[in-house]
């Protein structure tokens, strides 16, 4: 496994991002008005008793889906009409529709490359005494590309109240003030993708979607995702608060085989020397200290490496001789 | 059959969410550390994913059902209540359809210090598999409860390090700093795959029981609605 390589396309089973972005002057994640005239930005207790700036992983994951759908649209990968609506309920949206009733996890999986990704959840249900409704099983994929909260890093972030005004919800009531904060720090952030688990049942751990091509269109489109959303970061009141990027720095770790790429919080000062420390046959690290230095390693990764098979599926096979042309273009 | 402990040590390396169960959806709270059910339904999920499905429901399955979990928290964890946007499903009923309502809910988010320790006692011959299948899991709880096992080691648990069942907490002291939460746990030891396999079976919460469980930790401080958890010894 070797991200320098020139021709061949190199496996990779498990990947983590461990970084620090710097955003200035943003308001990407807020708790709400608690029912008075201020935005409250979002805070987190870390264990020492600090109370820091927080980011949601939640806003983050749902600004990778929208990346994601586009790339997969624009490479032809099949969405799920739920999906190609951008309905964040995904699969689950499409379980009154007859022609989804009780359907199998395979059909999802292969008809949906962004319910494959990002995870749905379609709930069980019982079926209606009088017979007017039937019953359903539960069908369920988790999500495979995890966020962690972005967390400001303790002394690097600050935060000013800026008055806005805004229209009352009638004419009567005219111009309302509003207080909103605008934060600038530092963010200590982790990403995890689970690439092997494209297209896989992970309940069963079964491989669903046995087109190699179409796992490397997802494999691509969601690295491509995570690398947009960061050198163009979206989320809350970003109409009138872009953030100012200033700083993108971390390490990009690739496990190869079955196991995990190792996560390690960048809010730790020496979080790239221990994730170093680490680097060896079954993981390797590649560390970037500028956006552009992040920008061509996911490019990069995204044209040179391949989405691991699961063990079970490598070894079928292997020995059944199959060849990776399968599947077709 | 002899049996050896196994202590893996875990890094949650970002914020975590455990939920204490029976905690309701729209407002959960969470545990400092995942429970024992919690545990061995991760075992067996990423047993799974190295093994397959037919090696874990045919062998390994008996021996993670009756093998002895303990877990030693982490040695400070900080609980924020957070509240978020969430999708809640309403169910429609009679010739009705289910309704998906937007809505806003409070989820407890955890920050550690120090690693977590996970203690089996695993029968000796399969140590090696244990081993794998402790140093590949990622998570606890939600998928996003990030976690990386540092170290295996064969220490065996000291007692009054680990959390406890309210039933064989034998102390005289007053539980009242102690944080304590309900855990679930598996029913018995021999319970069967069709009880356990989660997403095969409907009827998964029977193979559950409900324990009031005392940790050794206390709450240090409180402020608008979080709490500061240390970890001591249970005397």
């Amino acid at each position: 496994m070797n991200m320098s390589a020139e021709n061949d396309s190199f496996p990779v089973y498990d990947l983590s991002i461990n970084l620090r972005v710097g955003w200035q002057a943003h308001s990407l994640s807020n708790v709400g008005d608690d029912g008075s005239i201020r935005l409250l930005p979002r805070r987190q207790y870390l264990a020492d008793g600090t109370e820091t700036d927080a980011c949601s992983g939640n806003i983050l994951k749902h600004h990778h889906a929208m990346l994601m759908a586009e790339y997969l649209e624009a490479e032809g990968s099949l969405l799920c009409p739920a999906c190609r609506k951008r309905d964040s309920r995904r699969a689950a949206a499409l379980s009154e529709r007859p022609e989804y009733q009780n359907i199998a996890i395979a059909r999802v999986l292969n008809e949906c490359a962004l319910c494959d990704t990002h995870g749905f959840l379609v709930t069980a249900k019982k079926a209606a005494d009088d017979g007017s409704t039937e019953a359903r099983q539960r069908l369920s994929k988790h999500t495979i590309i995890d966020f962690a909260y972005a967390l400001g890093i303790p002394g690097q972030h600050r935060e000013s109240l800026q008055l806005h005004t805004r229209s009352g919800s009638s004419k009567e009531e005219g111009q309302m003030l509003m207080r909103v904060t605008s934060r600038s720090g530092t963010y200590a952030l982790c990403i995890r993708y689970h690439c092997v688990r494209i297209g896989v049942d992970t309940d069963q751990w079964q491989l669903a979607v046995d087109n190699e091509q179409e796992r490397l269109k997802r494999y691509r489109a969601a690295l491509r995702a995570v690398r947009d959303m960061f050198t163009s970061p979206e989320g809350a009141r970003t109409a009138t608060m872009l953030p100012h990027l200033t700083e993108l720095s971390g390490a990009i770790v690739l496990c190869g085989k079955a196991g995990r790429a190792p996560v390690y919080s960048a809010l730790a000062d020496d979080y790239l020397t221990r994730l170093q420390a680490m680097q060896g046959e079954e993981c390797q690290i590649y560390s970037f200290e500028t956006i552009d230095g992040f920008y061509r390693y996911l490019t990069h990764l995204s044209v040179a490496s391949e989405p691991a098979l699961p063990s079970g599926a490598q070894h079928r096979r292997t020995q059944t001789g199959e060849t990776k042309e399968r599947g077709g273009a | 059959m002899t049996r050896t402990w196994l202590a893996a040590d875990y890094h949650f390396p970002a914020t975590y969410s455990c939920r204490i169960p029976m905690s309701s959806a729209s407002h959960a709270t969470v545990t400092p550390a995942p429970g024992p059910a919690t545990v061995r339904l991760a075992l067996i999920r990423t047993a799974i994913e190295l093994f397959g499905l037919g090696f874990v429901r045919d062998k390994l399955f008996p021996s993670i059902c009756s093998l002895r979990v303990l877990i030693k928290p982490p040695e400070r964890v900080a609980i924020t209540p957070h509240r978020l946007r969430a999708l809640k499903w309403e169910s429609g009923g009679k010739a009705k359809q289910d309704r998906v309502l937007e809505s806003v809910v409070v989820r407890e988010i955890a920050h550690a210090q120090g690693h977590m320790i996970v203690y089996l006692e695993v029968p000796t011959q399969e140590e090696l598999l244990y081993r794998q299948i402790l140093q590949t899991i990622g998570y606890w709880g939600q998928t996003s409860s990030f976690a990386c096992c540092v170290e295996i080691t064969h220490e065996p648990p000291q007692p009054g390090t680990y959390a406890l069942p309210l039933s064989d907490f034998r102390s005289t002291e007053p539980l009242q700093p102690l944080f304590i939460c309900l855990l679930t746990e598996f029913r018995k030891p021999g319970l069967t795959w069709q009880e356990v396999a989660p997403a095969f079976h409907l009827n998964q919460r029977k193979a559950f029981r409900l324990d009031i469980y005392v940790w050794p930790m206390t709450v240090e401080r409180k402020q608008n609605g979080s709490q500061i958890l240390v970890r001591r010894l249970l005397e």
